[in-house]
């Protein structure tokens, strides 16, 4: 006889519903208090209880931190506050502490805060510093694709104890996404091309930039595949050679060589151009905000602009 | 010179140079109680003391006041050795290609090591650029004779070579350009006690050259056959100042990256308070450098907040109008 | 022989012209190459075929409003570069002298990078005053050190040079302070890759006037590589000769530092080479350096797309990472004067 064929008698039911229950409590009781090892870029942080005052130095962090709705205390805004309101949709009390490439450590300090968000490429120098100041996460912002990007959602979280709401807002964001690619016709097999335009040439975001990976998560095909996510310096030629379908092209205010090239003969024969499926989109909210909100509006825009369905 | 006037010359210099410290005593001061955050003395000594400032203090403020006194220093010394050198009032470290070299191996350490590696490698490089650079041009200019006007030129052609190549690197990297700049400028921003040590450590180290050199500095100024007549080699003096320099340089541009724009005007300066002896003007100058790049850290840190400004771009310009009157009194003087 | 003035004898006129033959029949095989070559290459054949019988086909398209251009913009910079370098070298009687060493291209730089973060809907061709501008100061700054004849030619040279590191630190100011060193880190380096016809009408009126000018007075400035003293009892206003070619160095240097950015060793070498071909005379030395200029740019050009390919080096690194060992080389040529 197995110990199942037995039905309990009351008083071990009685036993296990306790034991349980002791088991659970300490957990219940724990969750305040645990300390959790985060792995980042460059290694762990142990970070205890729930960080109520962020410090957050690159844009995607701001949006991550804005999917499990928490306000910083302080971001690196590069002193132009209307892009935080953009990107957020909305005006949040924060305090400036300086550029993303030199945030000003004194202010970072002077905010107490007990969480830092740092990004790889830019702050990896000052990682010793910021460390002192408040335990410090470092990811991969600037050169992130997607998904790192959705995975950096599920860090923060986790950093800031609240692993779950994290995994919920990505859940979320991803069936949004979903029902907007399901919005998309079958079989789509134009070849997708983001370039930032400059002064005197193009960046072209390859299929590993944020964009890019975008794209790919949408079933679109990006028009360059490549591991390096910006090829930068292209002129027209490089582009002709490209010969994207679908060319997007983020400006911000100010002359660019796309004004030059509109009225360029071999520009005019590139596949996109032929279509009339060239669209002119804003730098900001394509190329340097990157995040879940980011996602989901280049998603809206392809829709609208390329299918012209909401 | 009479004998009552040697004494004097050096209690002008010495007054000099007392003044010049006690100026850079104030900054310091003003240094780790200005910013950002504005501090009181007494706060600044409770966070020394490991108070509520303490990161501010110690971890911030503390390290970049010293590294910038202690680069500025070496700066200011290595341009009197390569004006000494060169024989020439507009040698610097920058104009002759040193900081460029060193630059150059900076940008490659950069890009090839990992970046757990960092701390180590980019001085490093800095080192391994500057002493190569250094050694091409000593012997390119031993094959052109040794002759100083050549040594010069050598330099600035190979300084060009250099900038070429680090704008290749940055123009590889573009996403990493602002950061390069930055650097090229000179930057005391994340200066650490880690960085304050390993350069007091070298400079330590230097200091016997830096001695022999300074004595020997005087002898520099005489003619090649002169110096020769009297027994010394004139194409080891210049070589031996020029790798003092060089190496001072070396110390610096891995500290604060490249700004060689201090061994340029901080001799000139230092010959105008306290006359041209080696041994008056290498201290002096020592500290005109010191003084400079402390203020310039200071400045840049105010004027723009929350922004900061390189201090090497404050350096330039504050610099640039100095250098255009220095270029005038050149121009002013025949020799 | 040349005659005192800087006229030229009918012996050497007569090779010069040979050479000039030569050298364009260079810079015609140059372009022709570099309008063939690129990521979609073209046999020669059809290229030349192209550029007689446009007939409306992505290749041409591609011939005439991408890689043409491009030629015609190097030939033009590069022309405007050369003369610019042969009259700084004979204005201030130094042969270490170029529009880059003077500091006059990072003067131009300086202040296009201050009006088009100031002004952000500044056009390309918007920029061509600003450059001058700029050009004008730095080159006012040197002739004032040059004409006061205290400084000899290495001392002048240093002085340019730091000059030169000083407004380049200031670029580098602007950029960081406006997180815009990504967006122009080509042009500052040099660049001829967004070259359009639209660039090209740019800076043609400033070629065609200023060489123009140049060759119509070329005799002329041949007075100003004698001394001071000599060109006074020749009778000639020297003042006003030596403004006109500072003028002209300021238009052709800035005009094509507004189109194509900071590119350096064109001005310095050019007028070395030409002179070691072909003598002293004043005119001569300008036709000839106005057709070695273009043929070193354009080589420069074709060397940078190819050494990457398919990526495309700028055309400043190239002349700098050739240009500054030819540079020890004419050091190590001089060191026996």
């Amino acid at each position: 006889m197995s110990v199942f064929d037995t039905p309990l008698s009351r008083r071990q039911f009685g036993l296990l519903l306790s034991a349980g229950v002791a088991a659970a409590v300490p957990g219940i009781v724990l969750a305040d208090n645990d300390k959790r090892t985060i792995k980042h870029e460059l290694g762990t942080t142990e970070i205890s209880g729930k960080p109520q005052r962020v410090v957050a130095l690159e844009f995607s962090f701001v949006q991550a931190l804005n999917a499990v709705d928490v306000v910083p205390v302080g971001i690196t805004d590069d002193n132009q506050p209307k892009r935080i309101e953009q990107l957020l949709g909305k005006k949040i009390d924060y305090s400036s502490v300086g550029t993303r490439l030199e945030p000003n450590l004194e202010l970072v300090a002077a905010l107490t805060p007990d969480l830092i968000i740092a990004d790889e490429l830019r702050h990896s120098a000052i990682y010793e510093q910021l460390s002192a100041i408040a335990p410090t996460i470092v990811l991969n912002s600037w050169e992130g694709n997607y998904e790192t990007i959705k995975s950096s959602v599920v860090t923060i979280a986790d950093a800031l104890g609240e692993k779950a709401k994290g995994e919920q807002a990505l859940a979320a964001h991803e069936a949004v996404i979903a029902g907007l690619v399901a919005k998309i016709p079958a079989g789509e097999k134009r070849r997708f091309l983001l370039a930032v335009a400059n002064p005197d040439s193009m960046s072209l975001h390859s299929s590993s930039s944020f964009t890019g990976s975008v794209f790919k998560a949408m079933g679109l095909t990006p028009a360059i595949d490549s591991s390096d996510a910006v090829e930068s310096g292209a002129g027209i030629e490089r582009l002709v050679a490209v010969n994207p379908d679908v060319f997007l092209v983020a400006t911000d205010t100010g002359a660019t060589v796309f004004d030059q090239w509109k009225s360029n003969a071999a520009f005019n024969n590139i596949a996109a151009v032929k279509a009339g499926m060239v669209f002119q989109v804003d730098r900001n909210q394509f190329s340097r905000f990157r995040g879940l909100t980011t996602a989901e509006m280049i998603a809206r825009e392809i829709l609208a602009k390329v299918y012209q369905a909401g | 010179m009479t004998s009552a006037a040697l004494p004097s010359k050096s209690l002008r210099a010495a007054s000099v140079c007392l003044a010049i410290a006690a100026l850079i005593v104030i900054v310091a001061v003003l240094g780790m109680t200005i910013g950002a955050v504005t501090l009181s003395v007494g706060q600044v000594l409770d966070g020394i003391a490991g108070g509520k400032s303490a990161f501010i203090v110690m971890q911030y403020r503390a390290p970049r006041v010293i590294v910038s006194i202690l680069a500025g220093a070496s700066l200011g010394i290595a341009g009197a050795f390569l004006q000494g050198a060169l024989r020439n009032p507009l040698a610097s470290p920058d104009v002759v290609g040193i900081t460029k070299w060193a630059g150059l191996g900076a940008f490659l350490a950069g890009l090839f090591a990992p970046p757990a590696w960092a701390v180590w490698a980019i001085p490093a490089g800095v080192i391994a650029g500057a002493v190569a650079g250094a050694l091409v041009l000593l012997a390119i200019g031993r094959s052109f004779g040794g002759g100083i006007a050549a040594l010069a030129l050598v330099g600035v052609a190979l300084g060009m070579l250099a900038q070429a190549l680090m704008q290749y690197v940055m123009v590889l990297f573009p996403t990493r350009a602002d950061q390069s700049m930055v650097w090229l400028a000179g930057s005391v921003y994340g200066s650490t006690m880690t960085d304050v040590v390993a350069l007091s450590l070298w400079l330590i180290a230097c200091l016997p050259f830096v001695l022999i050199a300074t004595i020997r500095l005087d002898a520099g100024g005489f003619g090649d056959d002169t110096l020769t007549s009297l027994g010394i080699s004139p194409g080891l003096l210049r070589g031996g100042l020029i790798v003092v320099s060089v190496l001072l340089c070396a110390g610096s541009v891995a500290a604060v990256g490249s700004m060689g724009f201090l061994g340029l005007l901080s001799p000139h300066a230092a010959r105008l308070l306290v006359g041209p002896r080696a041994r008056h003007m290498v201290p002096a100058s020592a500290l005109i450098g010191a003084l400079t790049l402390s203020a310039a850290d200071l400045i840049g840190r105010l004027v723009a907040l929350p922004n900061e400004i390189p201090a090497g771009i404050v350096a330039a310009v504050i610099g640039g109008p100095y250098l255009i009157f220095l270029l005038m009194k050149e121009a002013g003087r025949h020799d | 022989m040349t005659t005192r003035g800087g006229a030229a004898t009918r012996h050497e006129t007569g090779s010069a012209a040979l050479l000039a033959f030569c050298l364009l029949l260079a810079l015609a095989a140059t372009v022709l190459a570099g309008i063939s070559f690129g990521v979609s290459a073209l046999p020669v054949a059809r290229a030349l075929h192209l550029l007689f019988v446009p007939d409306g086909s992505p290749d041409s398209a591609l011939v005439w409003d991408v890689r043409l251009p491009r030629a015609m913009l190097a030939t033009l910079v590069g022309a405007n570069l050369a003369v610019a370098g042969v009259l700084i070298q004979t204005l201030t009687r130094n042969s270490l002298a170029s529009p880059q060493t003077f500091g006059i291209n990072a003067g131009a730089s300086l202040v296009i990078v201050i009006s088009l973060i100031a002004m952000p809907g500044l056009s390309a061709g918007g920029t061509v005053w600003p450059a001058f501008i700029g050009a004008a100061a730095v080159g006012l700054a040197m002739w004032a050190l040059s004409v006061s004849g205290a400084m000899n030619e290495m001392k002048l040279a240093l002085a340019g040079i730091s000059i030169q590191l000083v407004l380049a630190a200031l670029v580098q100011a602007i950029l960081i302070a406006n997180n815009a060193g990504q967006d122009i880190v080509y042009w500052l380096a040099g660049s001829i890759n967004g070259a359009q016809w639209s660039k090209v009408w740019i800076i043609l009126p400033f070629t065609l006037l200023g060489g123009g000018i140049a060759l119509i007075a070329g005799r002329h400035f041949g007075v100003l590589a004698l001394d001071e003293t000599t060109g006074i009892s020749l009778g000639q206003n020297a003042r006003r000769v030596g403004g006109l070619a500072a003028t002209l160095i300021v238009v052709l240097a800035g005009s094509a530092v507004a189109v194509s950015g900071p590119i350096g060793f064109i001005g310095l070498l050019v007028p070395h080479i030409v002179r070691r071909l072909a003598g002293n005379d004043q005119l001569t030395v300008i036709v000839l350096s106005a057709i070695t200029g273009p043929l070193l740019l354009t080589a420069a050009d074709l060397l940078g797309r190819v050494a990457a390919f398919p990526a495309e080096t700028p055309v400043g690194i190239v002349t700098a990472l050739i240009g500054a060992p030819a540079f020890v080389a004419i050091l190590w040529r001089q060191r026996a004067k």
